[in-house]
């Protein structure tokens, strides 16, 4: 049975594919339809969509959907109908097929992978509407019976020409999936005679040979690390060698054993050498093998803007229907190609703002007539390619503009601006307000738009594309929004910084500026600290605040502080951080399928050394930044008390992090080391308070990094506890005779102990 | 072939074609694993995956029972400390290290254990009744053996969502 179900299930979604399609193919026809066009137009119309409607019917009884199959039949006989002049394709007609389009939509929205779908939404209204249309109006039918039949032979007195006309119809509407991939995939010696010119790939395929294409990126910079290992190693050998000659030549003597033995050792330099060089010649290739089938990828995800145009066009339809205004809507150069990713988080916001457009800009035609315009509004959407392949998406409508003082009201009112200010902006500043959160010019909420989110997530939106968003408004003449959206997904770029020994990625489009600031150039507003940039104050908030981690910082012991400037959606604030690390280029995967949504996180993204480090979302940083209690960092505590400094060593990542954790929250400043020797070495150059280490470690274990540590003369005193996994007596004596100073044992460890030893010797 | 090693093995495929001794009970394929000091297990068909954690990235926010992510076959992979949920002692330094990948559905996440021990498998007639108090816990458990390994539902613990975590305000 659940066998059965997964079958159905798996079918499902090859049903999605294939009516999605269809549902394509007729809803484009139902847009070509005018009531003025000739009638053989409308009978080209009719057939297609009669095919369409068909085969939509049989896939959908092939996997049980009864309701879109019941749905298809009555919509077939409508259009039988039309085919046989028993019926005009009308309007209503036209209607009812957009109607049966959006229900089939919804259904097919609902299909996913592994979720058991619903169709049973109540279609006994559209069921009705359409059997209300399917009666023959005796009227209509029943007048001119003789004209009819004179019609009907006089098409099938030309078979020729009507199949001719079929075959052009069907070439002229290949589904437009496949264009774009028969470019691609075709062979290029032109393939044998037999092949296909194109397959059809899922889009979850795609996806899946990107995501693996991405993987390489790792391998690539593993393998570039481990090349420049393996010179370093050559390069300490060529010394060791050459120290080793040196002693020879100082003692005056040379010895035949050692020769051959220094010989020996310059044969294996050389063939080190020689590796050395072919993994730097493999890193190159791999370098460009990379490159190009990450471009060929990138071209097989293109597909033209008018993929959107359906959407679009129906939503305008929609609209007019709801609010009874009229509107035209234009889409120029919808052929220019756009990564379908894009494409598909730019439907929402271009939706929106539509919406807004019909809903609050065009005018009703009395009104439009009135203001001596033509009675239907315009709405025009026009692509082009920008030279930095990049492409502008321009939104004009021909309306009634925004009036910058009902925006600067509606921002008074929610008190977003304070009056001061709004007097001294300009009223491009104050259009510009729309993009605040939280603003609504609407008189009152329909429910179309008017919640005061929408500008904000469009924005946002655009923002996470990379892209931007102008406007420009003249009241009275109406509207234009300029979308830039890259034409492929740029591989992500950001500031790498550290704040509270942590890695963080801050993406390099809100990054204005990286600062340095004086303790003595923060002043503070109402008690909350600003620093001035650009002849502005902006407001200065401390990353590890915004993100609630270990208040023991280091910012304090540095004369200048570290910050970055951040901009979105026209605020601007300075983020302190502990250092800045350069930018780095990457991809940004979401969080993986539990993790719906972290707040201010964006997702993660890997660096070239394979660690894998949160990216943060900007606008939500800002938000929760102006709405909570996060300016304060009170400086002065900061340098009044001095936190202890503890040096960690354990090769287990899981228990580091827990003892840092444990630490860390006992206002203890860590620095961890992954073994002995690791330990050692960074104990050189740090100074800390004391040691905690594990026994057993690689390279150099805890008893010998014990005595290694003792046997310096500046660390006689620093104190070193063990923390371990044996218990005997035995160990013990052994951990004491090294010269430690406490023994846990992992099996009876309670934080409080440590915490408790730790300052029993500090 | 002599006579007596051709009866022999007429004898053995005869053997082998009966029928299995049907009243043998079948068992449940099973992963144990330890989460110090409990032993645990979970249903074979759920775990897609076995490897020991390297390095973990931690994200702030993030609730007490996921550790952090890790990027796992180019996608980042959840880490899931079921410590927490339920109810085990923090005591203790453990390894916690083992990372068995589990799906069910659309959902993939990673479950951190201190060891895991192998492919087991449990008889119905080996679960005994649990008495006495239960505690909250006790929702996304299918069943204790006589030996004490609590057999995990995962089904119930994906499917009730405890494990999903969304902090959007925009719904």
């Amino acid at each position: 049975m659940l066998d059965t179900n997964a079958f159905i299930q798996s079918l499902r979604l090859d049903f999605k594919v294939e009516a999605q399609e269809h549902l394509q193919v007729i809803s484009e026809q139902l847009f070509n339809f005018k009531e003025e066009d000739a009638n053989d137009l409308k009978h080209q119309i009719s057939e297609r969509i009669f095919r369409e409607v068909h085969s939509l019917k049989g896939a959908a009884r092939a996997v049980n959907f009864t309701g879109i199959e019941q749905v298809c039949m009555s919509l077939e006989n409508i259009y039988h109908k039309v085919k046989q002049k028993q019926m005009d394709l009308n309007e209503e007609i036209v209607d009812v097929s957009f109607q049966v389009v959006n229900h089939i939509q919804v259904i097919l929205d609902k299909i996913l992978p592994n979720v058991d779908v619903d169709e049973n939404i109540p279609i006994s209204n559209l069921l009705d509407r359409l059997s209300g249309i399917n009666k023959p109006k005796s009227l209509s039918s029943g007048i001119f019976p003789s004209l009819l039949n004179d019609n009907v032979s006089e098409v099938e007195g030309k078979p020729s020409e009507a199949s001719k006309n079929k075959n052009e119809i069907s070439e002229a509407s290949l589904p437009l999936l496949e264009k774009p991939l028969a470019a691609s995939v075709q062979n290029e010696q032109g393939a044998a005679t037999n092949v296909p010119e194109s397959v059809r790939v899922t889009m979850s395929k795609l996806y899946d040979i990107m995501d693996q294409t991405q993987e390489l990126i790792t391998f690539r910079s593993v393998l570039n690390y481990h090349q420049r290992m393996l010179e370093e190693g050559i390069g300490q050998l060529q010394a060791a060698r050459n120290s080793c000659s040196d002693i020879t030549r100082k003692n005056n003597h040379s010895d035949q054993k050692i020769n051959a033995l220094m010989h020996d050792l310059q044969n294996i330099e050389t063939r080190l050498g020689a590796l050395s060089k072919s993994m730097f010649e493999l890193h190159s290739n791999t370098n460009r093998s990379y490159e190009r089938l990450d471009y060929e990828l990138k071209q097989l995800l293109l597909f033209p803007f008018s993929t959107l145009k359906p959407v679009l066009q129906n939503t305008v339809r929609e609209l007019c229907k709801s609010t009874g205004k009229k509107v035209d809507i234009q889409i120029d150069n919808a052929d220019i190609l756009i990564d379908r990713r894009i494409l598909e988080e730019i439907k929402d916001p271009l939706n929106h703002l539509i919406r807004n457009a019909i809903d609050h800009g065009i005018e009703t035609s009395e009104e439009r007539i009135k203001a001596q315009k033509k009675e239907a509004g315009s709405l025009s959407i026009c692509l082009k390619n920008t030279a930095d392949r990049k492409i502008n998406i321009i939104l004009s409508d021909d309306g009634r503009g925004i009036d910058p003082e009902k925006v600067a009201a509606s921002a008074l009112k929610s008190g977003l601006v304070s009056r001061e200010k709004l007097d001294q902006m300009s009223s491009h500043e104050k259009q510009m307000l729309i993009f605040s959160s939280g603003l609504s010019t609407a008189q009152k909420i329909t429910n179309i738009s008017g919640r005061g989110l929408g500008m904000a997530i469009v924005t946002e939106k655009i923002e996470l594309l990379h892209g931007e968003i102008l406007l420009s408004s003249k009241p009275g003449q109406g509207t234009t929004w300029q979308i830039t959206i890259p034409q492929t997904l740029v591989n992500f770029r950001g500031i790498l910084v550290q704040v509270a020994q942590r890695a963080f990625m801050i993406p390099t489009n809100t990054v204005a500026a990286a600062i340095r600031v004086k303790q003595a150039e923060i002043s503070t507003i109402e008690s909350r600290p600003f620093v001035k940039y650009k002849g502005t104050m902006i407001p200065l908030f401390w990353l590890e605040v915004l993100f609630n981690l270990s208040t023991s910082h280091h910012s304090a012991k540095y004369q200048q502080l570290n910050a970055l400037i951040i901009q979105s959606a026209a605020q601007t604030m300075a983020v302190v951080v502990d250092e800045i690390n350069g930018e780095h280029e990457g991809i940004v995967k979401p969080l993986g399928n539990i993790l719906k949504h972290i707040e201010m996180i964006a997702g993660i993204t890997l660096l070239g050394n394979g660690l894998t480090v949160p990216v943060i979302q900007v606008a939500e940083l800002m938000k929760h930044a102006m709405k909570g209690d996060n300016h304060h960092h009170n400086t002065t505590e900061i340098q009044s008390t001095k936190p202890l400094r503890i040096l960690l060593a354990d090769d287990s990542i899981t228990v580091r992090n827990l003892l840092r954790n444990i630490l860390e929250a006992s206002d203890i400043e860590v620095q961890t080391a992954i073994d002995g020797q690791d330990a050692y070495e960074k104990l050189m150059l740090g100074s800390y308070d004391a040691v905690v280490s594990d026994v057993e470690m690689p390279r150099l274990n805890g008893f010998e990094l014990t005595a290694k540590i003792r046997r310096e003369e500046k660390f006689q005193h620093l104190p070193v506890i063990l923390v371990t996994a044996l218990e005997t007596e035995e160990d013990k004596n052994r951990g004491m005779k090294s010269g430690a100073n406490a023994y846990i044992a992992k099996g009876s460890f309670e934080k409080n102990q440590l915490i408790e030893t730790i300052h029993q010797f500090v | 072939m002599n006579t007596f090693s051709k009866d022999v093995m007429l004898a053995r495929a005869k053997k082998l074609a009966q029928p299995e001794n049907r009243k043998q009970e079948t068992g449940l394929s099973v992963i144990s694993f330890i989460l110090n000091p409990e032993c645990y297990a979970i249903e074979t068909k759920y775990v897609k995956e076995v490897f020991t954690l390297k390095s973990i990235t931690h994200i702030p926010g993030l609730p007490e029972f996921v550790m952090g992510i890790i990027l796992h076959r180019g996608s980042a992979l959840a880490i899931v400390n079921l410590k927490p949920m339920l109810g085990l002692p923090q005591r203790g330094i453990t390894e916690l290290n083992k990372i068995m990948v589990i799906a069910h559905g659309q959902y993939t996440f990673g479950l951190i254990s201190d060891l895991i021990i192998g492919e087991t498998s449990l008889v119905e007639s080996s679960f005994v009744a649990i008495q006495g108090q239960r505690s909250t816990d006790d929702d996304f458990i299918a069943g204790v053996t006589n030996e004490g390994t609590i057999l995990l539902d995962i089904q119930k613990i994906i499917e009730r969502k405890v494990l999903i975590v969304d902090q959007s305000h925009w719904k």
